[in-house]
């Protein structure tokens, strides 16, 4: 996956500009988490003490924080919104100046529908590392809440942190193995299916005369329906697993949420937790789920993106005859 | 009759490229007609094979004059012969039921059946669109198989031999000859030389035929 994603960034350039926003973006999940954890854990606390004035100055400060969080992210997010659609432009640039750059034969060696998939799906497939909803900077993202809510759990309350992993692997492991794994072979069964398709669309109407002298139509669209069927199949094959992806998101949640609230409530009769403590490591938890969730998304999103990758650097590949 | 045009006028876009055609054809005629490429050869063809409705005038191809019926009669090999992007089979078939034995004698009529054979796949082959894994006589072949196959009382060539080197051209014209054999044709070129079996020539020029 990485080999795939340093030659995307080989052929369209501009790594370091995404790199840098990247960067930019990384703080907001942790810090949004930390002080959203904060302000839970003082505004109990202030509850539980009818302290009226600390409650103000926490929810006055959480107030500042969620503000100027939000401001940075949102001019990240802006700025990197240009910076895909001008990274993409390049990508589309840089293939459709290479495919033109091949001779006649190696042309000819492919159907104007492979080639056209080439330009278009597969451009979009691998742009989608960048520019669909959850992407390879929510990687990044959530990689470093994860860490970060991993570090501050596991020294608030080691035991917490167990139960918080213990009901968070067999999610990690079965999206892992059942979707993410997959997937880059499943989108790509799909785009070789929309090739073809594409290749037989292109056909009824190039060789529209041939057809209607040799009453061939019926048969054309009969091909053309065959290879439509293929694709819904392929792509329902790949919609199904995501979904799989998705259904084991409640069930696991739920399930670590009650034992923790079980094992907090027994420590907070016993005198050995506050209240405003245990909603915080609630908070938390819900933060490195939150991320573990995105992160997984992110990897499912970029390992179907790879198949599209791949095809853009195998094209990028076909080097130019004479 | 196999042919009969009568005053057939046709335009693009109301530009006319065909002004006031007359052409007549009896069974087993072969027509040749040259002219500049542009003066509306593969125009005329089309309306021979029923792709285009005439606007004005009469088109009569063995003895139909609605588009639908006269291809029917057709068969129609093109300049540059376009090949669906299937199997060798399904390019001469398109589709239509065939026995074995006369598809292997369409492709020997062909000159197909030496090269057929010595492929992995034999003749479910797959062939690109563009004849992209096959040379241009070998798709022009196999156009020629597909018209064969199609078994039509008349045939109509457009420039089917004016892009082909020396060393196929013997197959394909070999092929070409089993093909027009006894049946009605009209062949199209901007080569006069290349019209040479042909019983009469005409000359398209400004939208009207001029017999040579
Ligand atoms: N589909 C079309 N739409 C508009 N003009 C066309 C079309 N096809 C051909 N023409 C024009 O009609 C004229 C005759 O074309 P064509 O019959 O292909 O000539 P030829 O086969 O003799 O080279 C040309 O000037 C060409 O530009
Ligand atoms: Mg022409």
């Amino acid at each position: 996956m990485m080999r795939g994603l340093k030659k995307l960034f080989d052929i369209t350039g501009m790594f370091r500009r995404f790199v840098i926003l990247t960067l930019l973006r990384l703080p907001f999940d942790p810090f949004y988490n930390i002080i959203h954890a904060l302000f839970l854990k003082h505004a109990f606390d202030a509850v539980n003490d009818t302290d009226k004035s600390a409650l103000a100055t926490a929810c006055a400060l959480f107030g500042v924080g969620s503000i100027l969080l939000f401001l940075n992210n949102g001019t990240v997010w802006t700025i990197y919104s240009a910076f895909v659609a001008r990274w993409t432009a390049a990508l589309r640039r840089k293939l459709f100046r290479h495919i033109s750059s091949l001779s006649l034969k190696q042309m000819e060696e492919r159907t104007a529908g492979e080639w056209i998939t080439r330009l278009n799906a597969d451009l979009r497939a691998a742009a989608a590392v960048l520019d669909q909803p959850i992407h390879l900077p929510h990687a990044a993202v959530s990689l470093a809440n994860i860490c970060v809510s991993s570090i501050i759990l596991a020294s608030a309350s080691p035991m917490m942190f167990g139960l918080v992993i213990l009901f968070a692997a067999p999610h990690l492991l079965i999206s892992q193995l059942a979707v993410v794994r997959p997937m880059t072979r499943l989108a790509a069964d799909v785009q070789e299916a929309m090739a073809e398709n594409a290749s037989d669309m292109d056909t009824v109407i190039a060789c529209a005369d041939t057809a209607l002298v040799y009453d061939a139509q019926g048969f054309l669209l009969e091909r053309f329906e065959k290879s439509s069927l293929n694709v819904m199949r392929k792509s329902m094959r790949l919609h199904r697993r995501r979904a799989l992806g998705n259904g084991l998101i409640p069930l696991m949640g739920i399930s670590g949420y009650l034992a923790m609230l079980l094992a907090g409530g027994s420590r907070i009769a016993g005198g050995a937790m506050a209240f405003g403590s245990l909603i915080a490591v609630l908070q938390y938890r819900v933060g490195f789920l939150k991320s573990l969730n995105m992160f997984l998304n992110s990897m499912t999103n970029i390992k179907t993106a790879m198949a599209g990758v791949k095809r853009v650097c195998e094209t990028m590949s076909i080097v130019p005859e004479e | 009759m196999s042919i009969r045009v009568e005053n057939l006028w046709f335009a693009y876009n109301n530009v006319p490229v065909l002004r006031g055609i007359s052409l007549i054809a009896g069974a087993g005629d072969h027509i040749g007609i040259v002219g500049v490429s542009g003066c509306g050869k593969s125009t005329l063809l089309k309306l021979l094979a029923g792709l285009y409705q005439a606007q004005s005038g009469v088109v009569e191809v063995h003895g139909a004059c609605m588009p639908d019926d006269i291809r029917k009669n057709v068969a129609m090999v093109m300049q540059n012969a376009a090949l669906f992007p299937a199997s060798i089979r399904d390019n001469i078939t398109c589709g239509h039921p065939m026995s074995e034995e006369s598809l292997w004698h369409v492709c020997e009529a062909a000159q197909l059946t030496e090269w057929i054979t010595s492929l992995p796949d034999g003749i479910d082959t797959f062939v690109g669109e563009r004849g992209g894994k096959v040379s241009g006589g070998q798709a022009q072949r196999i156009a020629i198989a597909r018209a064969i196959a199609k078994n039509a009382p008349v045939i109509l060539l457009d420039e089917a031999t004016s892009a082909l080197d020396d060393g196929t051209s013997s197959a394909v014209l070999a092929a070409l000859d089993n093909l027009t054999r006894s049946r009605t044709v009209v062949n199209v070129s901007h080569r006069h030389e290349t019209l040479s079996g042909c019983s009469r020539i005409y000359r398209l020029d400004g939208g009207r035929l001029y017999e040579l």
